[in-house]
């Protein structure tokens, strides 16, 4: 199988997360539990972990890191933390629903940045117009539609200017694209750990600033006779056990990024994904959601057929044995955003284990099936 | 005897307890007695008591002054020490 949806989950993953996993399961078993010798154990590789993730995410301290189960867990936290009914909330045009839901199930009164593809100029002149109206913004680094990487620098520094709390949903861009904690001074930002962390389902992060409400209540290992969430972290927010099997599997997906650095594993992902657009570039019956600016776009692209439903198409290359995902990729903003939302889109993403061969291979059977079409 | 660092967690043990063995000084993460915190569990750093002065002056530079600090007799008794 040629996979090209990493944007949903990471397949290939480097050897050791696997390696890491099995370790765990087999002589880990819960931090903050005792002092034995896998409860320690377990404690050491959680540490390990958050002292990794704060040194890719520029995170004053380890603590600062907290487990969740994926970045829409972690959304959930940060908007409990600081929307309510009615707050006015200002988010990009190309939210998730992992966003707009929980806004919608708040109450909270969405205000959209509504601004082309690949058009940060637009974006940001809209951006700070509507900012002095809003209690709270909550932008995603990159689109998980169409890879387009938002210019979230600028975006924190206007709320910095303005005092309003940021959000940042970094499902998209944590592992490729540069994510500075401390210099955007975020309130919040999420990520899952199984896209570009390389680390396995069911794991995800939010780095966070100290004031947190909890999402979960219980057992935290730690001022256990008071009924309330301890009220600093991670413990405030890091109720029940563990599921450090899959943070051992984290730790080792964010050692290897470490190690590669995410610069070149961007650049990686970009050359396979210009190599597959050319081989598609002259083939009229597609529409290719493609920026001329490299620095606009990670490695996901969306492409149209003119012709074929999208899920049709997608069920053609999965049966050619290349998987990729159609439709709305539960982010129907994104599509109303950039007007694909009556047919969707199907998404090609790219990861740095991905080869020149299999993007080629995958380009040519995408003109053989729209040929047979 | 030895000194207990009394932690409000047991990630900031862990965290106390890598910067001390950074700057080279013996520190083990372990569950402080019941005693030492009438909230119920948390987590301590144990350290040496010929390295007390030098863990102070460590973690009073990086801003990770201990909160509480006990001495422990080889009894496993505790006695808070002032600061």
């Amino acid at each position: 199988m040629i996979y090209l949806d990493s944007a949903a989950t990471s397949l290939y993953k480097p050897e050791t997360v696997p390696a890491a996993m099995v370790q765990a399961l087999q002589q880990m078993t819960s931090p903050g539990r005792g002092t034995h010798e896998s409860a320690m154990a377990a404690a050491e590789c959680c540490y390990q972990c958050r002292e990794r993730l704060a040194k890719l995410f520029h995170v004053p301290g380890p603590e600062n890191v907290v487990f969740t189960m994926n970045a829409t867990h972690g959304l959930n936290i940060a908007i409990h933390s600081l929307i309510h009914r009615g707050s006015r909330v200002l988010i990009s045009g190309y939210e998730h629903n992992a966003v707009t839901r929980p806004l919608h199930a708040y109450g909270a009164e969405p205000v959209i940045i509504s601004a082309p593809l690949f058009a940060p100029e637009q974006f940001l002149r809209e951006a700070e117009r509507l900012i002095g109206t809003v209690d709270a913004v909550i932008s995603t680094h990159a689109s998980n539609v169409f890879g387009y990487i938002l210019p979230v620098e600028q975006l924190a520094e206007l709320c910095r200017r303005y005092r309003k709390p940021l959000i940042l949903d970094a499902s998209q861009s944590a592992g490729v694209l540069e994510v500075d904690f401390t210099a955007l001074g975020a309130e919040f930002i999420a990520m899952p750990g199984h896209k570009g962390l390389m680390g396995p389902q069911g794991t995800g992060v939010l780095l966070c600033k100290n004031d947190t409400t909890p999402l979960l209540y219980g057992g935290s290992g730690s001022e256990s006779r008071s009924q309330t969430m301890p009220d600093f972290l991670p413990d405030r927010l890091e109720a029940g056990t563990h599921n450090v099997t899959g943070i051992a599997g984290l730790s080792a997906g964010v050692k290897y990024i470490l190690e590669q650095g995410c610069g070149a594993i961007r650049q990686r992902e970009l050359r396979l994904m210009e190599r597959f657009a050319e081989q598609l570039q002259d083939c009229g019956e597609l529409q290719l959601f493609l920026s001329s600016k490299k620095e606009l776009q990670c490695g996901v692209l969306s492409l149209l057929p003119r012709d074929m439903d999208c899920n049709a198409f997608a069920e053609a290359m999965g049966a050619e044995n290349v998987a990729v995902r159609a439709g709305l990729h539960c982010a129907p903003l994104a599509h109303q955003t950039a007007g694909t939302i009556g047919t969707g889109t199907v998404r090609f993403s790219f990861s740095p284990f991905n080869t020149a061969a299999q993007v080629e291979k995958a380009a040519a059977i995408c003109k053989k099936i729209l040929k047979k079409n | 005897m030895h000194y207990l660092i009394l932690s409000k967690s047991l990630t900031h043990a862990q965290r106390t307890a890598r910067l001390l063995q950074r700057e080279g000084v013996f520190a083990s993460v372990t569950k402080a007695p019941q005693s030492a915190n009438p909230g119920g569990c948390t987590y301590g750093v144990k350290i040496g008591a010929r390295n007390l002065e030098r863990a102070q002056s460590i973690l009073q530079e990086a801003g990770l002054a201990a909160e509480k600090l006990f001495s422990v007799d080889a009894h496993g008794r505790i006695n808070e020490v002032e600061q």
